[in-house]
């Protein structure tokens, strides 16, 4: 299956400045993919260049096989969306919507302009000037028109940086909709977004690929190395206990609810083998285990370990 | 870019116009949204009408009654500097056509969408080069030709008045094309404008060594409009005659051929426009026939200006005026000695006051006298008499 976007080795330079280097990116078709990256990683310059707003310095690029030039013949399969969008303001939203529409040979086959304002809660201000919008209501507008010519392939730059909390659940929800539907290719700094509706994830810092993976895969491959316990019964003196075993790298008491004392225990030789160590200094010592297990980290941790380890290298 | 793969149904020739027919419809409703093409119409009318009626409006101001030929309104309409004013149009509309939709970020937008830049850019010369000629030229030469009617108590030709105005179109094209070329480039819409207006001055600073930029810049289109407009299209062939032989030759006023000085009675009409240039400094007059052309022997009648001179007015052996003029001249320049004779005595020496009333009364009862001959031969005098008279055109094409 053609991937929705095939991006080879996309590089963009500013003179000496590379903002962009050697960007090679397959997007499956109908995904929510998350591009994720600190601010000035060179998520906008790689939207840009998808776009075809920009050109690559070198390298190449395709929307569903379509080859992305400046000339704009893929655009025709896109859907974009700025950072911080703009319209002609003596426009209305449906005239933003309909002149957008015109752009594209089936207009709006798949969403009418009126059931694209409703869905992104525009409708009450279709026919209002858009210069009389504020920061969110073009936001929402932006999404609208990105879909409004019916794209295989819609871009979006932060497409919810500028909304507040219910504006950001909106967007998240509305992207989540289009899932399988069209091919969702985002970027954000909000790691939490991208664990709630990316089903793929990218990560670029300092303008080059650092990984890119299916979400799931991504989070089961980033384990943390230690055990959360958390013991019934447990007193001062059992943290000292927990360190003796030999299984035991390291205690950390991390909190305290009750009778139920937390710990992080680094193993010092396997999991596995601390897990068991851990369940037989309970039973000895007469406590009861509530939690011996390995601790997932969420996306942020990931990431920041990915991009720690980048860097260090 | 590397194309990875074919386009898929789309020709080199669609992706050149791609997205052509949604922006072009943009640009029409952007244009009817701003206050500029109105501005634009009002001005260069009300300057149009000004200069449409400059010839009553000289009358009115001077008392003095224009010669006939003044009155034609196809002349005072194409002479109404409507280049002029559509030049200023023209550059003022462009300028920003590009710079603002750059500053506010909607090209970018519209770029996101299937359009290409060749698209953007030809929609937005072609709308503004219509709405220029519409607001700038048609619509405000419609009102002057108006105007005219009434000031001048005939309708203009309306055959040349259409030609000259879309002659004329070749500024707006050419300037709107020039501000966009200039815009791809530059963010400043004052450094457009600054560069605009130095390619207006080209002909002026640098047509004194090279002519043929006057003949040929294309915001020097007013000669030519007027050439043109005063040439119809279906006049017959043109016909080169020198006149190296009127010394001080500066204009020529009419031309009549066939002319036959046994029956100067006879107006013939077979010339329908003439225009003097200088082929190295020497004039030529080129005549547009209708279709016959001036055999050898043939008269041409010319009424034309030409420099004349006075050498050693006190005394001088020799003038090339009218021996016929030559008292009233010597009346008005001792009027003019004695005035200044008066002011000057009166500045350096103690004047008797008698002395001076005396001086004073005299050289006023000359100057008077030589008005009064000047008047005379505004209004009793022939045409060769007037240019020289105030506020008055050298020509149908010094204005």
């Amino acid at each position: 299956m053609t991937p929705a976007i095939d991006a080879e080795g996309l590089t963009k330079r500013y003179g000496e400045v590379a903002a962009l280097t050697d960007l090679t990116l397959q997007v499956p078709s109908g995904s929510v993919f998350g591009f994720l990256g600190p601010n000035g990683a060179g998520k906008t310059t790689a939207l840009k260049i998808l776009a075809g707003l920009s050109r690559a310095t070198s390298g190449s690029a395709a929307v569903g096989g379509v080859p992305v030039t400046v000339q704009g013949a893929h655009r025709a399969r896109v859907g974009y969306l700025a950072q911080e969008p703009r319209f002609y303001g003596w426009m209305s939203g449906r005239q933003t919507l309909a002149y957008v529409a015109s752009f594209f040979p089936h207009g709006t086959r798949r969403r009418g302009i009126d059931e694209l304002l409703e869905l992104v809660g525009l409708a009450d201000a279709a026919d209002r000037a858009t210069k009389t919008y504020s920061g969110g209501m073009r936001q929402r507008l932006g999404i609208a028109q990105a879909l409004a010519g019916d794209p295989a392939v819609v871009l979006l730059d932060e497409p919810a940086a500028a909304l507040d909390p219910l504006g950001r659940r909106d967007v998240l929800d509305l992207m989540q909709k289009l899932r399988g539907e069209t091919t969702v290719f985002y970027s954000t700094h909000i790691l939490d977004d991208v664990q709630r509706v990316s089903d793929h994830v990218a990560i670029l810092d300092h303008g080059r690929l650092v990984v890119s993976a299916p979400t799931a895969t991504l989070m089961g491959e980033f384990k943390a190395a230690t055990i959360r316990v958390a013991l019934l019964g447990a007193g001062e003196a059992t943290e000292s206990g927990l360190s003796a075993l030999p299984a035991v790298a390291d205690v950390a008491a991390i909190g305290r609810d009750g009778d139920e004392w937390r710990y992080d225990v680094t193993p010092s030789n396997g999991i596995a083998g601390a897990q068991a160590a851990v369940m037989r200094f309970a039973a000895d010592a007469g406590l009861t285990v509530v939690v011996n297990r390995q601790e997932s980290l969420n996306l942020e941790e990931v990431f920041l370990h990915i991009v720690n380890k980048e860097r260090a290298a | 870019m590397t194309a990875t793969a074919t386009n898929q149904g789309l020709s080199a020739t669609n992706l050149g116009l791609l997205g052509f027919g949604p922006f072009l419809r943009k640009e029409l409703s952007e244009w009817w949204q701003r206050r500029a093409i109105l501005a634009t119409f009002g001005a260069v009318t009300v300057l149009g009408l000004i200069g449409t009626l400059a010839t009553r409006i000289d009358q009115w101001v001077t008392g003095l009654a224009p010669v006939a030929a003044a009155l034609d309104p196809t002349t005072n309409v194409l002479g109404a500097l409507f280049d002029q004013w559509i030049l200023f149009a023209a550059i003022f509309a462009s300028i920003g056509l590009l710079i603002q939709e750059r500053t506010t970020g909607t090209l970018a937008w519209t770029l996101s969408k299937p359009i290409s830049r060749n698209s953007l850019l030809l929609a937005k010369w072609l709308v503004a080069v219509v709405m220029l000629a519409v607001f700038g030229l048609v619509l405000p030469l419609a009102v002057s030709v108006g105007v005219a009617t009434w000031a001048y108590g005939s309708v203009p030709d309306l055959g040349r008045v259409a030609t000259f105005g879309g002659v004329l179109v070749a500024i707006p094209a050419f300037y709107v094309a020039f501000n966009l070329a200039l815009s791809t480039r530059l963010n400043s819409q004052a450094g457009v404008a600054a560069i605009a207006a130095g390619a207006a001055m080209v002909p002026l600073l640098f047509g004194g060594f090279l002519p043929v930029l006057v003949e040929l810049w294309p915001t020097s289109m007013s000669s030519v409009a007027i050439a043109v407009a005063a040439t119809p299209a279906a006049a017959g062939p043109g016909f080169d005659i020198a006149l190296n032989s009127v010394d001080g030759l500066l204009s020529v006023i009419e031309v009549a051929w066939p002319y036959d000085s046994l029956t100067p009675e006879v107006i013939p009409a077979s010339v329908r426009g003439f225009r003097l240039w200088w082929d190295d400094a020497q004039p030529v007059l080129r005549l547009v026939t209708d279709g016959s052309l001036p055999q050898a022997g043939d008269e041409v009648q010319l009424i034309y200006c030409r420099e004349h001179e006075i050498q050693d007015l006190d005394g001088g052996e020799f003038t090339s005026f009218y021996q016929l003029h030559e008292s009233g001249l010597l009346t008005g320049a001792a009027g003019y000695a004695a005035t200044m004779e008066h002011v000057d005595q009166a500045g350096q020496v103690r004047l008797d006051p008698a002395e001076a009333r005396t001086l004073a009364d005299w050289s006023a009862a000359r100057l008077k006298e030589f008005n009064d001959w000047l008047a005379s031969l505004r209004t009793g005098g022939g045409l060769s008499a007037e240019p020289y008279g105030a506020g008055w055109a050298l020509d149908k094409w010094d204005r």
